[in-house]
């Protein structure tokens, strides 16, 4: 029996090696002789919360989809800051438009690489915004109404089929972003309008970067994990650091990450998670959220005798306190009842005007009046936080607040594809909705919140039965009010200066909120905490959470 | 017939009966997946795509949404057998390539929970029997009865928090640290691949990644395998030729591996194999906490997301797992106890 014991001595003592030298490693990778990830680099952590398609940046456009874009994709203009007011030259050095703003000129930096060798030349920009037009994907809307040509290899002219001042603002979107075209062409890339059925670019693009930003893909691990290394052909300052890791995580697993030193910068933590890091020395830098909570009624009295109703309406504003909502995102939330767009879009100021008093004797009694004291409304939502304001909660203490003027809502909570179906066929009767920031620019909130009618079946007042002709040409019968106020938002669009279109703009939100079905309801806020030996972080960037090129040092000026 | 041929007719049995099991799951995946209610077009686009016919009828057409349901059916399972599971709507990649990256992560990790939840469990379950009634029997099952009650995905927040935040003994979430180079692909199991490659460093990174998320899905078949074990040897310990070999003067070691375990095995051999579909039920809580992109992770993430594609292709995955241990545990059977072979 001397053998088998020294098979199992032998066998414990490998054993015991191998967790040793797992042990021994330092846990980062870095204890071994290979593969190390280095010092030089910053682990940021976030939730992968787009469909995980390719890296994409024409295709995807989630929240976390534009962090990665941003450093990897230049566009023509951005907003390296938090500061929205105003695009800022970025491959684009100046550009101007003619009077009625329909003709927007660009001239392009003229010592621009993509990491792959070629240079950036305008046909380049041509291509690249033609296949975001063209893919028919999440982000093509943004090329509605316009068209793009070269002149000269230096100069950009971007046309516009109407007055259009936001056309600037539109393209700082990371999905506005320049590729190179001859390498993507080559390997299943197309700009043509045959795009949506035949390009085929979105897993050459999940291996490879075709940009000119400050940093290019290393690899990418679908829903996991993206690692980004120094674009050596960069045209600006050299990064700071030699490599980017963004990871999917949880809130919950990103305030551990954070606090343990696994993570160097987490952007998801709500104010619960900010409050349970205690006293601490990591950098927190709050900002108001991006997101403006809304509520949107069915208006279409075939799917629902309730929320068609204007008394309802009126009765279910009043009975909503305001204050009470702000305190379910925590510290620094805000009541959002004047406007329905997130309040860090461009130029706007939020006011109290368009504010509802809180009265739940009043709602109530118009309820009875209208003999509709009992009746049962169902309300929609996805179970998701934004902001750190979670949607449950939110449609919770609402429920509660009609429940005291006699209306009961029954919460029911839908996963993505099944609220797309409901949503498309209008057959929501309440809906509780973060509306995020598609643009820093009013202008692109107009088309889908205004009425739609005739051909314009879309958008979100038409998944709220709120039309003002059917496809057929028939007109509906408008709201009060209703006429004035989707003028107001042409008028803001159409206008050849922000000067003039930020006041319509105003003025169209404050008309939304009393004839729309819309009701705005909150904002939350959003966070960066970071590792208190990294560079100083002073705000969370509406658009892209934290800008790499900036925070790296890599932008010029 | 000899006992080898009636054995091999037996296999070749078990794999037709495998092969119809599969086609099963195929087809019930498929209808099941156009019968959930929802429009996943519009999630893939965003509803302002969405709401163009254009781009919507192209996306349509790339998934083939627009052919008759029997054509879908046939293309499907012609594609199915050679090998193609589709293009997932959820990450626009092809099925194949994301199964092959997550069906090795989480054999990784299964097979480890696997090794933890039986030597501990068969470890516990013995030594509560033979101490049955005492204080350490009464601690076990105090133990297994917590492991049972616990919830999985608090079970793995906790974890995470005491061992790699409070204690830092262990790295985070990922299959390894940021920024390390996963090693080059020979099995697509990281701990494989780095040894082969002769990366320790590599290596001692993906294995310290596995032990928390191993240890956590361990627990729940840990417990259960436990209480078999116990049970099953409590029942064998009665037994009259158990009494006859300590008549003969045995040892209690020999006694215990000779008779009492061997015997027992049969039961918790099938119980050990039923457990693997609790490992990867549990997988899709843990995977999604630790981040751990396996079949768990994107089980859920294709179920979230309605990607057709992907549910059918995990679900053919896990019918082939389970239809595999089925098939080995039947032969399993025949090693542990002669007579079932002859039988």
């Amino acid at each position: 029996m001397g053998v088998p014991h020294r098979r199992i001595a032998a066998a414990a003592a490998a054993t015991a090696a191998l967790v040793l030298t797992a042990a021994c490693g330092d846990g980062e990778g870095n204890g071994g002789d290979d593969q190390s990830g280095g010092q030089d680099q910053i682990i940021i952590d976030l939730l992968f919360d787009g469909q995980e398609a390719s890296v994409d940046p024409h295709r995807a456009a989630a929240p976390s989809d534009r962090t990665m874009f941003r450093a990897m994709y230049d566009t023509l203009v951005t907003f390296p800051t938090a500061d929205l007011s105003e695009p800022q030259p970025w491959l684009a050095t100046e550009w101007s438009s003619n009077d009625d703003a329909t003709e927007w000129t660009f001239q392009l930096r003229d010592d621009v690489t993509f990491s792959t060798g070629n240079d950036l030349t305008s046909e380049d920009v041509v291509w690249s915004l033609n296949r975001l037009k063209n893919v028919g994907d999440r982000a093509s809307y943004l090329m509605d109404g316009l068209s793009v040509r070269a002149d000269g290899d230096y100069t950009v002219v971007v046309e516009s089929e109407v007055t259009n001042v936001a056309v600037p603002f539109i393209l700082t979107s990371s999905n506005a972003a320049i590729l190179d075209s001859e390498e993507l062409a080559a390997n299943g890339g197309t700009a043509d309008e045959s795009a949506a059925s035949t390009d085929d670019a979105g897993i050459y693009l999940s291996s490879n970067s075709v940009g000119s930003g400050p940093y290019q893909l290393e690899r990418y691990e679908a829903g996991s994990e993206l690692v980004m290394t120094r674009n050596e052909q960069w045209w600006g300052n050299e990064p700071a650091y030699e490599q980017i890791v963004l990871r999917d995580a949880e809130p919950a697993v990103q305030r551990l990450n954070v606090s343990s030193g696994d993570s160097d910068i987490v952007v998801d933590l709500g104010q619960e998670e900010i409050a349970a890091l205690g006293e601490t020395e990591l950098q927190v830098a709050t900002s108001p959220g991006t997101n403006a909570w809304v509520l949107v009624f069915n208006l279409d009295d075939s799917v629902s005798t309730v929320t068609s109703s204007a008394d309802f309406r009126e009765a279910a504003r009043m009975a909503i306190d305001w204050e009470a909502l702000a305190e379910l995102g925590g510290d620094g939330a805000q009541r959002h009842c004047g406007f329905i767009l997130p309040t860090v879009a461009s130029g706007l100021q939020e006011g109290d005007e368009g504010c509802i008093e809180f009265d739940v004797d009043g709602a109530r009694s118009i309820i009875e009046d209208a003999g509709l004291d009992g009746e049962t409304v169902t309300l929609t939502l996805q179970a998701f936080d934004r902001d750190g304001v979670n949607a449950v909660e939110v449609g919770s203490r609402i429920a509660q607040m009609w429940q005291d003027i006699g209306i009961n809502a029954e919460i029911v909570e839908q996963p993505d594809a099944v609220v797309a179906d409901l949503r498309n066929s209008g057959q929501i009767e309440v809906f509780i909705v973060p509306n995020s920031m598609r643009s820093p620019h009013p202008y692109t909130y107009v088309g889908t919140m205004n009425p739609s009618g005739g051909t314009s079946q879309s958008g979100e007042s038409y998944r709220g039965g709120w039309q003002a002709a059917d496809q057929s040409g028939a007109v509906h019968e408008p709201l009060p009010g209703q006429t004035e106020c989707a003028a107001l938002g042409v008028d803001g669009q159409n206008s050849a200066s922000m000067d003039d279109a930020v006041p319509l703009y105003e003025d169209w939100q404050r008309c939304m909120n009393e004839v729309s079905p819309f009701i705005p309801l909150i904002v939350g806020t959003a966070s960066v905490v970071a590792q208190p030996d990294l560079p100083e972080i002073t705000d969370y960037h509406p658009l892209w959470a934290i800008d790499i090129p900036t925070y790296t040092g890599a932008a010029i000026g | 017939m000899g006992v080898r041929s009636s054995f091999w007719l037996f296999v070749i049995k078990r794999l037709g009966i495998s092969v119809f099991l599969l086609w099963g799951v195929a087809t019930i995946m498929f209808l099941a997946a156009r019968l959930v209610p929802g429009d996943v077009i519009s999630v893939m686009l965003g509803e302002e795509a969405a709401a163009d016919p254009v781009a919507r009828q192209a996306m349509i057409e790339r998934f083939g949404l627009d052919r008759p349901v029997p054509e879908q059916y046939y293309l499907h399972m012609t594609n199915l057998v050679q090998g193609d599971f589709g293009i997932s709507m959820r990450t626009r990649g092809p099925v194949a390539d994301e199964l092959a990256r997550a069906v090795p992560a989480s054999l990784e990790l299964g097979i480890l929970a696997g090794l933890i939840s039986a030597i501990l469990g068969i470890f516990l379950g013995t030594l509560s029997a033979l101490q049955r009634g005492k204080l350490a029997d009464q601690l076990i099952r105090v133990v297994t009865v917590t492991g049972i009650s616990v919830p999985l995905f608090w079970l793995a927040l906790v974890a995470l928090y005491v061992f790699s935040f409070k204690l830092q003994m262990f790295p985070g979430i990922g299959r390894l640290s940021p920024g390390v180079a996963p090693p080059p692909t020979a099995t697509g199991m990281y701990t494989i691949d780095a040894l082969l490659a002769g990366q320790l460093g590599t290596f001692a990174d993906a294995f310290m990644h596995l032990l928390i998320p191993g240890a956590v899905l361990a627990v729940f078949t840990m417990t259960l395998i436990t209480r078999f074990t116990r049970s099953a040897v409590l029942e064998v310990l009665n037994e009259d030729y158990v009494r006859t070999a300590r008549a003969k003067g045995l040892t209690s070691v020999r006694i215990l591996f000779a008779h009492v375990l061997r015997a027992a095995f049969v039961p918790i051999v099938t119980v050990i194999g039923i457990m693997f579909g609790a490992v990867l039920a549990g997988a899709v809580l843990v995977e999604e906490i630790f981040n751990f992109p396996g079949i768990g992770q994107m089980m859920f993430r294709s179920a979230v997301f309605l990607d057709m594609p992907g549910m059918i292709g995990i679900g053919l995955v896990v019918a082939v797992i389970y239809v595999g241990i089925s098939f080995v545990t039947d032969i399993l059977y025949g090693v542990i106890d002669p007579r079932i072979r002859v039988s």
